[in-house]
């Protein structure tokens, strides 16, 4: 099974979201990582047959998806970033609205099963419109895994869940990813970490990095860096390197640094984690967001 | 996957108030009108009584147009006898008990009513015909008519030559129907407006609930569910008209009665030089029919707008701008009524040629206009398409089934296609 991107393009006026996109994926769960505006949803919505691309292809097993058409989405799945449901629909009637949507058969069967699978049995009767933020998450995956896709895209599927409801989508990701391309979109550095075997970063429309993601860490190998910093100091070396993280100890401040060189007297090197990586990579980004 | 989109329709907020809003005005139209005119009613329910049994005493039972000139002359001289017999005897006619009512004089009254009525119907409208289709007969045979003309009075002769016999019966009550069945005119320019809403929420739902990325992306979720979202609103139209009909007919039964509803129009003055060879109650039910066309024309209106801008409100404007446009020219047009709602007759100095004239011109092209389809069947009624004569009601109807079709074409060709823009906030 193949998911390949070809030079995939697409202008919104003068302004380029995706910037010739060339990517090959198989089974596995690939993350998108990349601040805001990066295109990474541009991208879903050109996978998903929403918006046109302006150049490049998207090919399945060597076949355009567009030609393939409803054969396609019969093996598609997708949970956007914000989707709204039909508040009077309880659980189960929005299951059955896409199962029939979907075209699958044997949906009793099916909707028991994805009911389970994101623990929502219980509340199967309940109407959507007393769901919480997080409810409604797993709802939407579970509408994306009814019929059992092959390619499963989530666009940023832990935004806005607090750290519980985050945990448990993470593991629900990791158990529904075998045998299956998984691509999440995300600026949430420790999902990556927990879930995707490969990441793609994107920066304004263009892939500025693409490997699994050991390799991603250990491309920023010798540019971490751990220093205590003394009181008169710290504000010098704040203002002049990146800091990924900072804590108080009783001889000074101990900062993690992401640069090239050597940013203090006692620094050391550490090994990257992927907050490391993503602050290495778009720093100037967040800054600009900020 | 039907019952499921018609349960969500059926659900949803707008569909409750609209439907809320359309039954109440139902309702209160229906009730306050009733309300006016219910004791006139009663009387002349009792009234038609009488004059039945009077008809059936005179054994008003004819089969051809000779012998009810016979009786109408022999029920003449019978009523001229008894009044002369009073006049000359110097009776007093109000205080001596009738034979029917209550007084001769009375007696006397209704009498002179069913004979004219009875005149009306067997002399007057087969002469009127006769001289219509004479005179058409004439001009076919004309060498100097044009191709136009000889093919407009070969149809003029055939329909004419259609029209029913009737069943000597009181027809007074037809008119109080007649007035009554004419205050609909707005409620369905309403229920108009409420399709044209609740098509445009249903048609844009996806896009207004941001669901276009879960429902676009499903195998049946472009063209198929385009087709049951459609069937569905026909379907709750289809019940809607149903219930009217059903109510129209229950209505039409309290003022006519069960046998006057089966009468041919042409029982009505109004309809005394329609073409149409039907009975009240089919009348009524070609009607709704009509009314129905409007209301499929509407839902593919809004399909077809709802695609071009995804968005329930710009949707909804943009439906409403157009229909608001179209009912104006219809209700301007229209125009040509009293302050009271009455109409105003062709020779009256209050009469206003302009609108008349464009409301016949619309009449064949305007959807909306078969709302109120009335002055399609109430004369001949034919407008000239590039030499050929075209009844203005097929004209119509022609036209608001070739708008529905394109639109409904154009909106499920585009439901669910691909953007090359997606709204800012979702790049």
């Amino acid at each position: 099974m193949e998911l390949e991107f070809k030079n995939v393009t697409k202008y919104y006026g003068k302004k380029c979201a995706l910037d010739n996109f060339s990517v090959k994926m198989n089974e596995g769960v690939y993350a998108l990582l990349g601040p805001n505006g990066a295109g990474k949803s541009t991208l879903m919505n050109c996978l998903s047959d929403i918006i046109e691309p302006t150049g490049g292809e998207i090919l399945f097993d060597g076949v355009n998806i567009k030609q393939m058409g409803a054969k396609f989405r019969e093996i598609y799945g997708f949970m956007p970033q914000s989707f709204g449901l039909y508040p009077s629909f309880t659980a189960m009637d929005t299951l059955r609205y896409f199962a029939k949507l979907k075209g699958v058969s044997d949906s009793k069967n099916v909707i028991e099963k994805v009911l389970e699978t994101v623990n929502l049995t219980e509340n199967s009767k309940q109407r959507v419109k007393g769901f919480s933020g997080g409810m409604k998450r797993r709802l939407g995956i579970a509408i994306a895994l009814l019929n059992d896709p092959k390619v499963l895209v989530l666009d940023e599927p832990t935004a806005g869940l607090d750290p519980k409801e985050r945990i448990r989508f993470r593991n629900l990701i990791s158990e529904v990813s075998f045998n299956r391309v998984v691509i999440f979109a995300t600026h949430i550095v420790s999902d990556v970490e927990a879930i995707a075997n490969n990441a793609v970063l994107l920066q304004n429309g263009k892939i500025i990095y693409n490997s699994d993601v050991d390799c991603l860490r250990q491309s920023i190998e010798g540019k971490v860096w751990e220093a205590i910093v003394e009181n008169p100091d710290e504000a010098i070396v704040k203002d002049s390197y990146r800091i990924s993280n900072l804590s108080k100890a009783p001889n000074g401040t101990v900062l993690r640094i992401v640069s090239d060189e050597k940013p203090y007297e006692n620094a050391k090197q550490v090994f990257p984690n992927l907050e490391d990586v993503y602050l290495y990579y778009f720093n100037e980004e967040s800054e600009s967001d900020d | 996957m039907y019952g499921l989109e018609a349960k969500r329709i059926v659900s949803s907020r707008i569909f409750i108030f609209l439907m809320l809003i359309l039954f109440a005005y139902y309702a209160y139209v229906n009730v306050n009108y009733i309300k006016q005119v219910h004791k006139g009613i009663e009387n002349k329910k009792e009234n038609a009584e009488t004059i039945n049994s009077y008809i059936a005493e005179m054994n008003f039972n004819v089969t051809d147009i000779e012998s009810a000139n016979d009786l109408i002359i022999k029920m003449k001289t019978e009523k001229n006898e008894m009044v002369n017999h009073y006049i000359e005897s110097g009776e007093d006619m109000y205080s001596i008990p009738g034979k029917y009512t209550e007084s001769v004089f009375e007696d006397w009254n209704m009498q002179e009513g069913v004979i004219s009525n009875l005149e009306r119907i067997y002399v007057e409208y087969p002469r009127l015909m006769k001289k219509t289709v004479l005179h058409a007969a004439q001009l076919i045979n004309d060498d100097s008519q044009s191709d136009y003309s000889v093919r407009e009075n070969k149809k003029i002769v055939e329909k004419y030559n259609t029209v029913r016999e009737f069943s000597p019966i009181d027809n007074s009550l037809s008119s109080e129907w007649y007035d009554f069945y004419g205050i609909y005119k707005y409620f369905y320019i309403i229920a108009a407006f409420s399709f044209l809403l609740l098509s445009a929420d249903v048609f844009c739902s996806e896009n207004s609930r941001r669901l276009e990325g879960m429902v676009y992306t499903a195998k049946n979720g472009r063209g198929k569910l385009f087709a049951t979202k459609a069937s569905v609103l026909v379907l709750l139209a289809f019940l809607l008209t149903l219930f009217l009909t059903a109510v129209d007919i229950g209505l039409a039964d309290y003022f006519m009665g069960s046998k006057l509803i089966h009468e041919p129009l042409q029982v009505n003055d109004s309809f005394m030089s329609s073409p149409f060879n039907l009975s009240f109650i089919q009348y009524i039910i070609l009607n709704n029919v009509l009314r129905f066309t409007v209301l499929l024309f509407v839902i593919s209106l809004a399909a077809a707008v709802s695609q071009l801008s995804r968005k329930v409100f710009v949707s909804a404007v943009i439906d409403c701008v157009i229909m608001l446009i179209i009912a104006a020219i219809f209700i301007y047009a229209s125009g040509y009524m009293a302050g009271d709602g009455m109409e105003i007759g062709v020779t009256s100095p209050e009469f206003d040629m302009k609108k008349y004239e464009l409301l016949t011109k619309i009449r064949a092209f305007l959807p909306i206009c078969l709302i109120n389809p009335r002055e399609y069947f109430e004369n001949l009624d034919y407008i000239n398409i590039f030499g050929f004569p075209i009844s203005r009601l097929v004209s119509c109807l022609s036209v608001t089934l070739l708008l529905t079709f394109l639109f409904t074409i154009f909106a499920f060709v585009r439901y669910g296609s691909v953007l090359k823009f997606l709204p800012k906030k979702e790049i």
